[in-house]
């Protein structure tokens, strides 16, 4: 989640002076980015590795070893599924992204995909819109910021608060052309998430397999690490039971002896 | 070029463009995100009970709460996660919330509605993804497989017979008599 804190200046929710902190909570929400790919993979594999043996352990009323041979079969399917899935889909994203950049989405002149087509034209138009040094460095800054971050919520607020500043006759048009430059990242952002999702689902079996695979190995493992210690101990209880025994058996013979003997 | 060929064709479907320009309504993504989520952890979990039934590897006294704890898993997640989810993204709840959390800007339009985008998303992740999934379900999955699997325990405990009598009370019958 990227956060931009509260030393944003392109935002609308700055201009109050007021630190209370319902106004921190609303300008902390205001200035939020979307939801990162990295924040839900990271809460996704959280969940997975920790919050759900952590709850099953802790509710689960049949033995511990049941339990918990349950339990850690969820830690093993969030490591696969960040070993395997993730890569595959950040993979998939770019290369949906990289294939309709470079126009192999475009059918004839439909081009509703094509994020690269529509942000060039922008970047030109906005180029051409900016008449004095001071729009000149703002809209510099905004090219800079589509090139790092992409067309973020930040340099979209940024794009909104410029467009307000130029004059009349090439507002109109730069409003056109950033508006089919959005609609375009937002097309493609959802056939992304459609794709990803089919490809999501097409993965689940192999790594079904593999979790149910590599769980009963990794089980074993812990349970053989565990059980190391208790032989040990219970050789030597072993151990202490024959000489207790041994020392009964000789103090009953000496006895015996003696008896013989008298 | 071939995959690109093969995808050109999906995203230019005429179910694809259709569903694409469904999107438009925050309301369709919320709630398509949703059942794409409910679906896929729905479709792993009966691949999971399968899988676990089917493992000699598993020893047969934990395959059984292990197969039980991922078909009631399976169940609960799509139930608690779509009531959840579907409540997240109701309108009059974001509303709600929104007005009495986001009050102090709720002059600046384009901040509110900003506000309110994030927190929906944040919300909805939050609640759906990580109470309802990670939490609500395996508690309550829990819960239902050990009365499941432990329902016939009260049977199974050895009963006494009246008919049969113990050695005491048979001496007390003597001494009645």
């Amino acid at each position: 989640m990227k956060i931009s804190g509260i030393k944003i200046n392109n935002s609308p929710a700055n201009s109050s002076k007021l630190p209370t902190l319902p106004q921190k909570i609303s300008h902390t929400f205001a200035n939020m980015d979307d939801i990162g790919e990295g924040t839900s993979i990271v809460l996704d594999f959280a969940g997975k590795a920790v919050i759900v043996p952590l709850t099953i352990m802790s509710t689960s009323k049949e033995s511990k070893e049941t339990t918990e041979y349950n339990a850690l079969k969820h830690p093993v399917a969030g490591l696969i599924q960040l070993l395997i899935e993730v890569p595959t889909l950040i993979l998939g994203r770019k290369y949906i992204k990289n294939s309709a950049d470079k126009g192999h989405l475009d059918k004839e002149l439909n081009r509703q995909y094509n994020e690269k087509f529509y942000e060039d034209i922008f970047i030109s138009d906005l180029k051409n819109s900016a008449v004095n040094s001071h729009q000149k460095a703002e809209a510099g800054t905004i090219i800079e910021k589509i090139n790092k971050k992409g067309l973020s919520k930040k340099t979209i607020y940024a794009i909104d608060g410029y467009i307000e500043t130029i004059a009349k006759p090439a507002q109109e048009g730069l409003k056109k052309t950033f508006s089919n430059y959005k609609t375009a990242h937002t097309k493609l952002g959802h056939l992304q998430n459609r794709l990803c999702f089919a490809a999501a689902i097409l993965l689940t079996p192999l790594i079904c397999a593999l979790e149910n695979k590599l769980h009963p190995i990794v089980m074993d493992k812990l349970y053989e690490k565990k059980a190391i210690p208790n032989a040990q101990n219970k050789e030597q209880q072993n151990k202490t039971h024959q000489l207790k025994h041994l020392s009964i058996h000789n103090f009953i013979s000496h006895i015996k002896k003696g008896r013989a003997v008298q | 070029m071939k995959t690109s060929n093969l995808l050109s064709n999906i995203a230019n479907s005429k179910f694809m463009t259709n569903h694409i320009e469904k999107c438009k309504n925050p309301k369709f993504i919320a709630r398509t995100l949703l059942l794409t989520s409910v679906s896929k952890d729905v479709f792993a979990y009966g691949l999971r009970v399968k899988n676990t039934l089917e493992n000699d590897k598993i020893p047969e006294d934990k395959k059984k709460f292990s197969a039980h704890m991922d078909l009631a898993s399976g169940i609960i997640t799509a139930i608690v996660q779509t009531g959840v989810g579907f409540l997240m993204s109701n309108e009059n709840f974001q509303d709600s919330i929104s007005n009495k959390l986001f009050n102090s800007i709720k002059d600046n339009k384009r901040a509110f509605k900003a506000a309110k985008t994030s927190f929906s998303a944040i919300s909805t992740l939050v609640a759906a993804t990580l109470f309802a999934k990670r939490i609500l379900t395996p508690i309550i999955a829990n819960k239902i497989v050990y009365k499941l699997d432990h329902k016939n325990d009260v049977q199974k405990t050895p009963q006494i017979d009246p008919s049969k009598k113990t050695p005491g009370t048979a001496n007390k019958n003597m001494q009645l008599k």
